[in-house]
């Protein structure tokens, strides 16, 4: 037998030394960080938006690339992630324009006809 | 003449084969190409259903803001902790199926499924406190005086049908001005009663035992149920779909806890499974701070 696995039997070869409980314990401080900032007094609810999402998106990065390995993937994986996330994007906002920003396109449009009709 | 075959009987060309994928470069195995393809379309799946929350709530975020305040922080707070847990037994149980470690894959694997558990009967105690909380209308006459007009008042809190009282807030309704319940709640009430002056700005309503009276007529009432409103809809549909994915990840956690107690281990699919359920994780990561904190 040679040393190479054979196919389908192999077993998952890389031993990637990741330390999976202090990747746990930057989850667990980052949810307690995300609960206390709501608490907090902001006015202005985009930064609130903000601050929740970019918390979870560094709770996202840490999970996706340390506990799914995706740090030691190769490209492919990278290539069949690509297309989704940014269609994920391409959705929301292509859709946002239609109910978010629809109340201002309705004002300058009926003050247009106002404009118009005098 | 040609050489008699020096292959051992036992032997099978298909396992000495070169690899497919390993000779072209890239060492990703096809089970790994398979679940992260399925990982991909399960991100559209939830950015569909994400997405037109996001969509809705920025066109209505007075009311996504107000009705959000009805759910509870520190339940889902505690179900997020549980899942990020889970998350962690379930990378130290790959880690100890490729290592071979039964015991460990056994204790870990076990754990994952006991956190899904947990999460799912803390999800149940959620709905079911969503379905008796109740907002209603309640017309009251006193009695006695036929001419007596009738004052009507707006209730929001836990409906208790037996004793026919509502532990929760009240606030009596100004008959001219309209009111729909399904946009009302403790926050909306704090708001008009700040506006009416009955309430000092800075003061908090408090959840109190109201009785309904006798002889009162409930006019509408209605759960905190899907039907409420859009934001109701939005919670149930994404925690509703991610639930079911969870009870769905506990199923292949149960198969591989069962067979590595049958003394056998599946590195591979272990692996496989476990990326299903730190994406389940992943999207909880969001749907936390989306619908319960801003």
């Amino acid at each position: 037998m040679s040393d190479a696995p054979a196919h389908g039997v192999t077993e998952p070869a890389h031993d990637h030394k990741v330390n999976y409980l202090a990747i746990f314990i930057l989850l667990v401080i980052l949810t307690v960080v995300t609960v206390l900032a709501a608490f907090l007094d902001i006015k202005k609810e985009w930064q609130k938006i903000a601050i929740a999402l970019a918390i979870a998106s560094v709770k996202a990065a840490a999970v996706v690339l340390y506990f799914m390995h995706l740090k030691f993937e190769g490209k492919l994986i990278y290539l069949i992630l690509i297309v989704p996330v940014s269609f994920c994007v391409l959705l929301v906002v292509s859709l946002l324009p239609d109910i978010s920003f629809g109340n201002i396109f309705h004002d300058f449009l009926t003050k247009d006809l106002r404009h118009g009709a005098h | 003449m040609p050489q008699a075959s020096t292959y051992p009987p036992d032997y099978t060309p298909e396992q000495h084969a070169p690899d497919p994928v390993l000779s072209h470069g890239d060492p990703t195995p096809p089970g790994k190409v398979g679940i992260w393809l399925f990982l991909a379309s399960e991100i559209m799946f939830f950015i569909g259903i994400l997405g037109s929350y996001i969509v809705i709530r920025s066109g209505w975020p007075m009311l996504f803001e107000q009705q959000g305040k009805a759910l509870n922080k520190v339940l889902a707070g505690i179900n997020t902790l549980v899942l990020i847990f889970s998350s962690l037994t379930m990378a130290l149980a790959v880690d100890a199926a490729r290592k071979g470690d039964r015991k460990r894959l056994i204790t870990c694997l076990a754990i994952t499924f006991a956190c899904a558990a947990t999460f799912m009967g803390i999800k149940y105690v959620e709905y079911t406190d969503k379905f008796h909380h109740y907002t209603m209308v309640v017309t009251v006459k006193a009695a006695g005086d036929e001419d007596a007009k009738p004052v009507s008042y707006l209730y929001d809190g836990h409906w208790d049908r037996a004793k026919n009282e509502v532990k929760g807030v009240r606030m009596e309704l100004d008959k001219n001005v309209p009111v729909d319940i399904g946009f009302t709640g403790k926050a909306w009430i704090e708001e008009r009663m700040k506006a009416e002056g009955k309430l000092g700005t800075g003061d908090k309503l408090k959840d109190e035992v109201h009785a309904i009276p006798k002889g009162a007529t409930i006019v509408q009432a209605t759960a905190y149920g899907p039907w409420k409103n859009l934001f109701l809809a939005s919670y149930f549909a994404s925690t509703g779909v991610h639930g079911l994915h969870v009870i769905g990840g506990m199923i292949p956690l149960a198969i591989l806890t069962i067979q590595a107690m049958r003394r056998k281990i599946f590195p591979r699919h272990t692996e496989y499974v476990g990326l299903y359920w730190h994406f389940v994780d992943l999207v909880w990561i969001f749907l936390f701070p989306l619908l319960y904190l801003i």
